[in-house]
């Protein structure tokens, strides 16, 4: 019955937004359509992410209790995440208003949450309800984040970068405006007041966030670690990492960030240039996913030479302006380092320790895949096929074929089929022989402790790993 | 920037008022833009020399997103006025609302409003849904102005707009600016309009004479206050050709400067015409504009003030309206003069009202006037003045809701006020497109087509395959309807959502049946079904050979998960089904399997085995993993077996029974050794009237037969219970069937295995299990296989708490024991209560329940259990290991560690 390989539906722009916004910690998003749709996001968000518990708002005497969710039935049916208002066939008729309205006041009354975002179904965006608005007068306030249509039949990558730019657009840059009143953080709680203090002579230090990953990617955890540190070995710090674990008040303080790094610019990119547009943060888009040792590299480099070049040039005058004498007049040293600056801070040659790491590395694989390639003659001419976005396609198999000379095909022949587990247990059912390795999501049911990543160089070492005991099996 | 919505009924003239607005705010030397929210987009043609812009719609569907360009769609006209059409789907197709959001979306990211100083959308009448109500909303519409005559079902309309606002606003914000009087020269407009404004507290910013300067200036293109400032500024034939080609850009308008229209009017001699008085107002009307209208509250009016002011001569009600007396007749004699015929909508109005009306007939008498004055076409009110009321007809009102009550009819109609949502109603667990798909995939030669986004498509097929991935992953079983299931979808996308989706569901359906599958299923969603694709056109695509079922599903507009089921089961069922096929003895149907449980597969193989061992196969699994052949033949097995017990099962039992004369045994597949005891039995009894075609052939037949395509892949290791030993430890005299006959004798020698099996391993758990005591709550009603094991183990059920939540009656336990302990009806609190009061050893939850760590092992029962003899021993199995051990990990104290660093 099957002609093509692979039959597979990936996910769409709805599961997008769903997981970019289930990506912001103490979120709570509200999924405005049927129950049906809805439970597949709220097991699965479990999963995803080691979820703090849920709590109740803090009581008068200032105690947090946790929620019970044996009794989180109404709008949650009893699961932690992406509650919901059940629409039916009278609520396309007479509209959404009465019963979001009435989860809104439940949300707000049993549950303690910094962000909330309501995320429409296809169904529902039909009927065009202004929930914003409702949200607005329930709940006061802008930290709420409105996706009045999910798309129809768009890409994932588009739903989440959708959301990511709703978050920037509706949510951060109210903040900097000075819109929002009722959320009692100060700025000085994210990256920037520790940025003022080391601006000392000699003490250069820089502050990135990364736009395009997803708790969706199947290590996202384990890749925001392999990046961190790596950053971190040449003094750049990761201020944020937008829609993966990151908090409102990191939300709110990307525009303090030196550089935006792109990893995806499906998903990224977006959000990326409205950040330089409005807030005038310049961003820097990689080639590839850093996957595989030249990758990481060049990102490494670039983004060093990236972070030299504005810090000799220093932001321009429509970033500090509104955001030093307009928004925050009270935090007015908060201005990032670069700003200032007039002198080049030397990123490019902090790279020593990375590159003495990333030799090592290469040295640990080459004695591995010598062992092999001694007796078998591969990874050589190995046949594999990534099956994946676009993004993380690229740049699999530019690492397999330049770096282990591995021959790409299709699915229904190759030796190795990198991808998720629908696609590999499909092949299987075709009786084919051949190693799967996951790299998206959904996965086999493996059930995960430690963090892994195919990202950096842990993630190469790990992928290596992987490949060589793939080829391994098959001997 | 400022942006204004004008609204109206369809037709009142809004096109017409709108752009002689746009023109004269230019003339004013505002920068305006002017964009149609019509479906039929020719709210900017007078301003364009009458042509006609393409939509934005049209635009987006035709370009790729990422090279859409907002000058595609943008032109300028008279005196650069920025014009765009939203556009929308033909009538009857799609969902026009939507089709205005999709272009406020592009416009709104292409920042293209940003040029200008105001913006005037020219909205399509009444507010029919939230889609046209867009530009109401705060972010587009600073200020809106009500377009009307005096006419009733305009001035409804109007009332419908300020309700719209009123729903958006609330009493905080004001918005309306006023009533833009268009005057048709009905009798008693005036007075009519007057009181309405008078009613909802607006002023009547502006009265359009009824006039035949538009129609003129209609036939030359052109807007009535263009044309007359044209006239004004005494334009010559050498100044026409100073402006000839000069043109201008959107949005770069000046008072000296005309744009592309002006080309068009300077091909025509100038106009001779004076149109001084139209001129003036609308210039007044823009001057008033820029100088900064006072807005005010929406404050609609309830459907019988409404009437009471509009219908009612003279009167004001509580209003305290001023009252003239003198034109005024009511709308009611106003329509019988005008010879208006009345529509279904003011009947409908006239129903809603509520105590005495126009004429001092009840409201049920109007309301029985106006079905009468539609039922006979041409006739009118005042044709025939029927005496009897509604009242007397059988209507009643309760509780807020008008009710036919059935008197002389067979319906129970309920009709709302103000189109309020029904109170709360149960929640939908699932979608009935989930279901129907998820049923449908297991008809093994079928293509099954969502006809949906692909949100809906993705999310189902994770449905369908993760069961897949856990047999495989956990079990090494391939299951291909869970791998790879034969399941694709039309991925609906913005452009069908707009304009319709059938063509797109028609090439699907060609495109599948070019691939000769054994049936084509269509399920709609959600989407397909609000904006009113007919699925069923679908049906007209099947070929002999091939047949097209369709499942208007309509996601879980058709109801819930368990709906969807039973839709795609009937259609299945009366697509495929044959009456009268050739018989096939000694076989049998498995009807019912649940798709999505993880032991359905396991369930099968087992049952399969087991009658093997009898001669007795497998005809059709209905519907599991059965091609459409099989489907047909289904009526070809003497009879049929449930997979499961349960509500929807029976149903389709009953269903089966009542229209193909189905035999059932009774029950389902057994669990538990009491019940596959007795299963045998009746498996052999009913053979033994009928008896298998290879009956001596006894288990060698099993491997003859043709396989499916699951069967003959994967492991058979779990199929367990076969491999159990000969002889029984002990009788069990709770119930054993005669086993006298052939057929008995073999079923005998099948059941002894299996019975031999049983009590060694009791036996074996006995001395661990003796004595300790189990709580359970659970959602299934049918628990003997586990709590017969319990017993037989010497475990003490001390509380069974069923939580009904399928609606299936409560038969919990044939014990006696267990019975007096069962409670029917709990909440988890009592479960929590019971948990303390008894203390027991051993506590089975179920996925509804989650239940804290304590001095007790927790265990979960799946929805459908393991069938076999052995389904409750390998539960017991669990216990014992459990309670054998130490009844906490040291992990159990670290939950303060995670409270600590993650909570």
């Amino acid at each position: 019955m099957t002609e093509s390989c692979i039959r597979s539906i990936s996910p769409d722009g709805l599961t997008g937004i769903i997981f970019a916004l289930e990506g912001m910690k103490k979120t709570i998003v509200l999924f405005n359509g049927p129950m049906g749709c809805r439970f597949y996001h709220s097991t699965t968000s479990g999963f995803l992410v080691m979820r703090p518990l849920l709590y109740l708002p803090v009581n008068e005497k200032g105690e947090r209790a946790p929620v019970d969710y044996n009794y989180l039935n109404d709008w949650f049916f009893r699961q932690d995440r992406v509650p919901c208002t059940y629409l039916d066939g009278y609520d396309y008729v007479y509209g959404t208003r009465d019963k979001v309205r009435e989860a809104l006041l439940f949300i707000r009354e049993n549950i303690d949450f910094d962000l909330l975002g309501i995320v429409n179904s296809p169904g529902a965006a039909l009927i065009g309800d202004n929930l914003l608005e409702i949200a607005r007068q329930t709940l006061g306030g802008s930290r709420v984040v409105m996706l009045e249509s999910p798309g129809y039949s768009i890409s994932f990558e588009e739903g989440y970068s959708e959301a990511a730019y709703a978050l920037l657009s509706q949510v951060a840059a109210p903040f900097w405006k000075g819109q929002e009143t009722d959320f009692a953080v100060s700025r000085n709680v994210a990256g920037i007041s520790q940025m003022s203090s080391d601006n000392n002579e000699g003490a250069y230090k820089a502050s990135i966030n990364l736009l395009g990953i997803s708790i969706w990617n199947r290590y996202f955890e384990g890749d925001i670690k392999e990046l961190k540190r790596l950053f971190s070995l040449c003094r750049i710090e990761v201020n944020a990492v937008l829609c993966a674990d990151s908090s409102l008040e990191e939300l709110y303080s990307m525009p303090d960030a030196d550089l935006n790094v792109v990893l995806d610019p499906e998903m990224g990119l977006l959000a990326a240039k409205y950040m330089e547009e409005e807030f005038s943060v310049p961003f820097y888009v990689c080639d590839t996913l850093p996957i595989g040792f030249s990758a990481t590299e060049k990102m490494m480099r670039e983004v060093c030479a990236r972070l030299e070049e504005i810090s000799s040039s220093g932001r321009t005058e429509k970033a500090a302006s509104p955001i030093q004498t307009e928004i925050h007049p009270e935090f007015p040293g908060t201005a990032c380092h670069f700003r200032t600056a007039q002198k080049a801070a030397p990123f490019v040659s902090s790279l020593d320790t990375f590159t003495e790491e990333m030799e090592k590395a290469r040295a640990l694989a080459f004695y591995k895949i010598n062992g092999i390639y001694q007796m078998y003659g591969k990874p050589r001419g190995v046949s594999f096929c990534v099956v994946g976005n676009t993004a993380r396609k690229k740049a699999y198999t530019s690492f397999l074929t330049t770096y282990l000379g591995m021959e790409e095909t299709d699915a229904g022949h190759a030796e190795l089929l990198f991808s998720n587990a629908n696609v590999i247990s499909e092949m299987m059912l075709k009786n084919r022989t051949f190693c799967g390795i996951e790299i998206e999501l959904p996965g086999m049911g493996y059930v995960d402790l430690t963090l892994k990543t195919h990202l950096g160089i842990e993630g190469t070492l790990l992928l290596i790993e992987q490949v060589l005991n793939g080829i391994m099996s098959r001997l | 920037m400022m942006q204004i919505a004008i609204y109206g009924k369809g037709g009142i003239g809004k096109s017409t008022i709108c752009a002689n607005l746009s023109a004269a705010l230019a003339i004013e030397g505002k920068k305006v833009l002017q964009i149609g929210c019509d479906p039929k987009h020719d709210s900017t043609r007078l301003l364009l020399s009458g042509k006609i812009l393409p939509t934005v719609l049209e635009y987006l569907r035709s370009v790729p997103k990422e090279e859409a360009r907002p000058e595609e769609i943008l032109k300028a006209g008279f005196k650069g006025i920025g014009c765009i059409e939203a556009g929308g789907p033909k009538p009857g197709v799609g969902c026009a609302g939507r089709g205005i959001i999709s272009p406020f979306e592009f416009l709104e990211r292409n920042k293209v409003k940003e040029k200008y100083d105001l913006i005037l959308y020219d909205v399509l009448g009444d507010v029919v849904c939230g889609g046209f109500a867009v530009p109401i909303r705060r972010e587009y519409a600073d200020a809106v102005f009500l377009v009307t005559s005096g006419e009733f079902m305009a001035l409804y309309a109007a009332n419908n707009i300020l309700r719209g606002i009123r729903n958006y606003d609330g009493k905080e914000h004001k918005r309306v600016a006023g009533i833009i009087f268009n005057r048709r020269n009905v009798a008693g407009e005036e007075e009519r309009v007057e009181r309405f404004a008078a009613a909802v507290h607006l002023p009547i910013c502006a009265r359009i004479p009824r006039s035949d300067a538009f129609a003129r200036a209609e036939e030359k293109k052109c807007t009535v206050t263009a044309l007359e400032y044209e006239r004004m500024q005494g334009f010559s034939a050498k100044e026409k050709g100073s402006f000839r080609g000069r043109g201008s850009q959107p949005g770069n308008q000046t008072g000296n400067q005309t744009g592309n229209q002006a080309d068009h009017i300077l091909d025509t001699p100038p106009s001779q015409e004076v149109y001084a008085d139209e001129y003036r107002i609308f210039l007044k009307l823009a001057q008033e504009i820029a100088g900064g209208l006072p807005l005010c509250e929406a404050q609609p009016l309830e459907d019988e003030e409404l009437e009471k002011v509009v219908l009612e001569e003279g009167s004001t009600g509580s209003l305290n309206l001023p009252q003239d007396g003198t034109a005024s007749t009511g709308w009611l004699h106003t329509s019988w003069k005008t010879q208006e015929p009345l529509t279904a909508k003011w009947v409908h109005a006239a129903w809603k009202t509520q105590g005495e009306s126009v004429s001092g007939e009840s409201t049920e008498t109007v309301h029985k006037l106006m079905e009468e004055a539609v039922s006979v076409e041409g006739m009118r009110i005042d044709d025939k003045l029927p005496e009897e009321t509604a009242s007397d007809k059988g209507m009643s009102k309760v509780d807020g809701l008008q009710e036919h009550t059935g008197a002389g009819s067979d319906f129970q109609i309920p009709l709302r006020d103000h189109g309020e949502v029904p109170a709360k109603r149960p929640p939908l667990y699932g979608c009935a497109f989930n279901g129907a798909v998820t049923t449908a995939v297991r008809l093994s030669d079928a293509i099954v087509i969502a006809h949906a986004p692909k949100a809906c498509a993705f999310f189902t097929w994770q449905n369908i395959t993760s069961p897949g991935r856990k047999n495989l992953f956990n079990r090494g079983i391939l299951l291909p309807s869970a791998i790879s299931p034969n399941f694709e979808s039309t991925d609906l996308s913005q452009t069908e959502v707009v304009f319709g989706g059938m063509d797109r569901l028609k090439a699907s359906v060609r495109a599948a049946l070019d691939r000769k599958p054994g049936a084509v299923i269509v399920v709609s969603s959600c989407t397909s079904g609000i904006i009113g694709d007919d699925i069923r056109e679908a049906e007209n695509l099947s070929t002999p050979e091939i047949p097209v079922l369709v499942i208007p599903a309509d996601g879980d507009i058709a109801g819930d998960y368990m709906e969807g089921i039973r839709m795609c089961l009937h259609t299945v069922a009366e697509g495929l089904i044959e009456r009268y096929p050739e018989k096939r003895p000694g076989t049998v149907n498995i009807v019912g399997e649940v798709g999505v449980s993880n032991n359905a597969e396991v369930n099968f193989r087992w049952i399969k085995g087991l009658l093997g061992k009898m001669g007795i196969r497998i005809n059709c699994r209905f519907l599991g993993n059965a091609s459409a052949a099989e489907m047909r033949n289904f009526l070809a097995a003497p009879l049929n077996i449930l997979a499961v017990d349960s509500a929807d099962n029976t149903e389709l039992k009953t269903w089966l029974m009542e229209n193909y004369g189905c035999r059932f045994l009774p029950g389902a597949l057994p669990t538990g050794f009491q019940e596959t005891k007795e299963f045998v039995g009746r498996i052999a009894e009913f053979f033994e009237k009928e008896p298998p075609a290879e009956e001596t052939a006894g288990p060698e037949s099993i491997g003859t037969e043709e396989t499916t395509e699951s069967e003959s892949i994967g492991t058979e290791e779990t199929t367990g219970p076969e491999s159990i030993g000969t002889q029984g430890e002990k009788a069990d005299k709770r119930s054993r069937p005669q086993m006298e006959k052939p057929l008995h004798r073999l079923a005998e020698a099948a059941l002894r295995e299996e019975e031999k099996g049983y009590h060694k391993a009791i036996g074996e758990l006995r001395p661990l299990l003796s004595g300790k005591k189990l709580l359970m709550t659970t959602i299934s009603t049918n628990m003997d296989w586990l709590l017969l094991a319990a017993e037989d183990a010497g475990i003490e059920a001390v509380w069974v708490g069923v939580l009904d939540y399928l609606h299936q009656g409560i038969r919990i336990c044939r014990s006696e024991k267990v019975q007096a302990v069962t409670q029917e009806l709990f909440d988890i609190r009592t479960a929590e209560k019971k948990i303390e009061e008894l203390s027991p050893d051993i506590v089975v939850a179920n996925y509804t329940t989650a239940f804290s760590p304590g001095n007790y092992i927790l265990d979960n029962m799946p929805m459908t259990a393991q069938a076999g003899t052995l389904s409750g021993v390998s539960v017991l199995r669990r216990w014992a290991l459990g309670l054998a051990g130490r009844k906490e990990g040291e992990w159990l104290h670290d939950r303060k560690l995670y409270q600590k660093y993650f909570a």
